[in-house]
C-alpha cells in the first residue's frame, strides 16, 4: 500500500430540524480521528420523495466536541434543489475542503433546509486524508 | 514547476455491483500499468439504470488481477434512480507508483447486479499545492460545443490567449445548455498556439441527465495543475450522442507560492 493515509466515516443518517432553517440534531461521523488530517471530502444528499419542495437551500455543519458540547467548525456547506427536482431519490453534492483536524477528535454533523417542517432525511459521508501530501 | 503529465484510463467503462445488497462486484481494470508516479486522481461516475435511492460504494485498488488491494475503499456515491445523471466527480489526492495496475469495483444496496458508468479516470503527477494562494484569476466564461457525432471532439475554444500568472490549482464548473437527455462524454484542457494545441489534462468526465425542458445544475471540478504564465488555454469537448451540445465553462485559477 503506497497511498496517503486516510480514514472515512460510515454513511451516516441525519435529519433536518422540525422547522425551516432549523438545524437538526448532531449525528456522529467519527468517534475519534486517527491522525491529523489536511484534506476533507464531504458527500451529502437527501433521500426520499420529499424533494418536491419548489426549491430549497440545504446546509450542513461539521462540528467537533463531545455529544452535547459540539462546536461547529465548518458551517453552512450548502447545496440547493431546484423546483424541477421532483423525482424521488434525492440530490447530492461532494466537497473537497483543505482543513486541518487534529487526531483524537470526535466529528459530527447536522443539517438544515429551508422548506421542510419535518425531520427530512439526509445521508452524509466524510473522508479525511493525512497532511501533508508529499 | 513540475511538468504536468497525465494519463487516462480511456473509454467509457461500467462497473457492476454484486448480486445481493452489499455484495461487491468484480474488479474492472482501468489501468494495466501506470506510466509514472501519480499524485492526483479525477474520476467521474454516474448511474445508468432505473431504480431509486441506490447507495453505492466503490473501491479503488491497485495490484494484479486477483490480488487487488484497496487504496481507497467505500468511496460513496448516491444514485437518484434516473436513467442517467450528472457525473459525480471525485478529485482526490492519490499516491501510486509507476507500473501500478488500477482496478475499481462497487457494491450497492440493490439486490440485483447494477451497472454504473465511469467515463474516464485521469491520473496526474502534479500534487496538491500547499500554503495560501498568492493570486487568483477568473478566466473568461466560454461556451464549448461538442462534436456533432458521438466520440468526436468539437472545435477547440480559446479560454485565454496568455495566462498573466502561473496557475497551480484550477476550479471549473460547467453546465450543459443543450436540451438532450443522457449524454456522457469528456472535455479536454489544452495548451499551445492555435492549431497546435495539445492536451494538458484530457478526457475529464462529464455526463448529463435532465428533462430537455429543464436547466441543469452546474458540475464542479477542481484539482492541481501546473500551467505557466504566458500559456494559452483552451477547451474542447465530446459526448456519446450524435448531436452537438453546448456547454458553458467557467474557471478560476489559483497561484501558490513555490512549493
Amino acid at each position: 500500500m503506497s497511498n496517503y493515509l486516510n480514514e472515512a466515516s460510515p454513511v451516516v443518517s441525519v435529519t433536518s430540524g422540525l422547522a425551516p432553517n432549523v438545524f437538526g440534531a448532531f449525528a456522529l461521523l467519527i468517534a475519534s480521528t486517527a491522525r491529523t488530517s489536511g484534506w476533507l471530502w464531504i458527500f451529502y444528499h437527501g433521500i426520499g420523495a420529499f424533494l418536491n419542495l419548489g426549491g430549497s437551500q440545504i446546509k450542513l455543519n461539521i462540528a467537533t466536541g463531545p455529544a452535547g458540547l459540539e462546536v461547529v467548525k465548518i458551517c453552512n456547506i450548502g447545496q440547493s434543489i431546484s423546483s424541477g427536482s421532483i423525482l424521488p431519490g434525492g440530490y447530492w453534492q461532494g466537497y473537497s475542503i483543505p482543513w486541518t483536524f487534529g487526531a483524537g477528535l470526535r466529528l459530527s454533523c447536522q443539517v438544515t433546509d429551508e422548506n421542510t417542517t419535518f425531520a427530512a432525511p439526509y445521508r452524509v459521508k466524510i473522508r479525511l486524508w493525512e497532511k501533508p501530501f508529499p | 514547476m513540475t511538468n504536468m503529465l497525465h494519463e487516462n484510463s480511456g473509454g467509457i467503462k461500467s462497473i457492476i455491483s454484486g448480486v445481493g445488497a452489499g455484495v461487491e462486484g468484480a474488479y474492472v481494470q482501468f489501468f494495466s500499468s501506470t506510466a509514472r508516479v501519480n499524485k492526483w486522481l479525477w474520476l467521474g461516475i454516474a448511474g445508468v439504470q432505473g431504480g431509486f435511492n441506490r447507495t453505492v460504494e466503490f473501491d479503488i485498488a491497485t495490484g494484479p488481477g486477483g490480488g487487488e488491494v484497496d487504496d481507497y475503499s467505500d468511496c460513496y456515491f448516491f444514485h437518484t434512480g434516473r436513467q442517467s445523471q450528472n457525473t459525480m466527480n471525485f478529485f482526490w489526492p492519490i499516491n501510486i507508483p509507476a507500473g501500478s495496475r488500477v482496478a475499481i469495483r462497487c457494491k450497492d444496496n440493490d439486490a440485483a447486479a447494477i451497472a454504473y458508468v465511469i467515463p474516464n479516470v485521469t491520473l496526474t503527477n502534479v500534487s496538491m499545492p500547499f500554503g495560501d494562494p498568492v493570486s487568483r484569476l477568473l478566466l473568461p466564461q466560454k461556451t464549448v460545443i461538442s462534436g456533432a457525432s458521438a466520440g468526436v471532439d468539437g472545435a477547440i475554444v480559446e479560454v485565454i490567449a496568455s495566462l498573466p500568472v502561473k496557475l497551480d490549482y484550477l476550479m471549473i464548473h460547467w453546465t450543459q445548455l443543450s436540451a438532450v437527455n443522457n449524454s456522457i462524454g469528456n472535455w479536454d484542457l489544452m495548451t499551445g498556439a492555435a492549431g497546435l494545441e495539445v492536451d494538458r489534462l484530457g478526457e475529464m468526465a462529464h455526463s448529463r441527465n435532465q428533462s430537455p425542458t429543464r436547466k441543469e445544475s452546474s458540475v464542479p471540478w477542481c484539482g492541481p495543475v501546473a500551467l505557466d504564465a504566458g500559456e494559452r488555454i483552451s477547451l474542447r469537448a465530446k459526448t456519446d450522442v450524435n448531436v452537438a451540445l453546448s456547454m458553458l465553462f467557467q474557471a478560476i485559477g489559483l497561484e501558490y507560492p513555490a512549493q
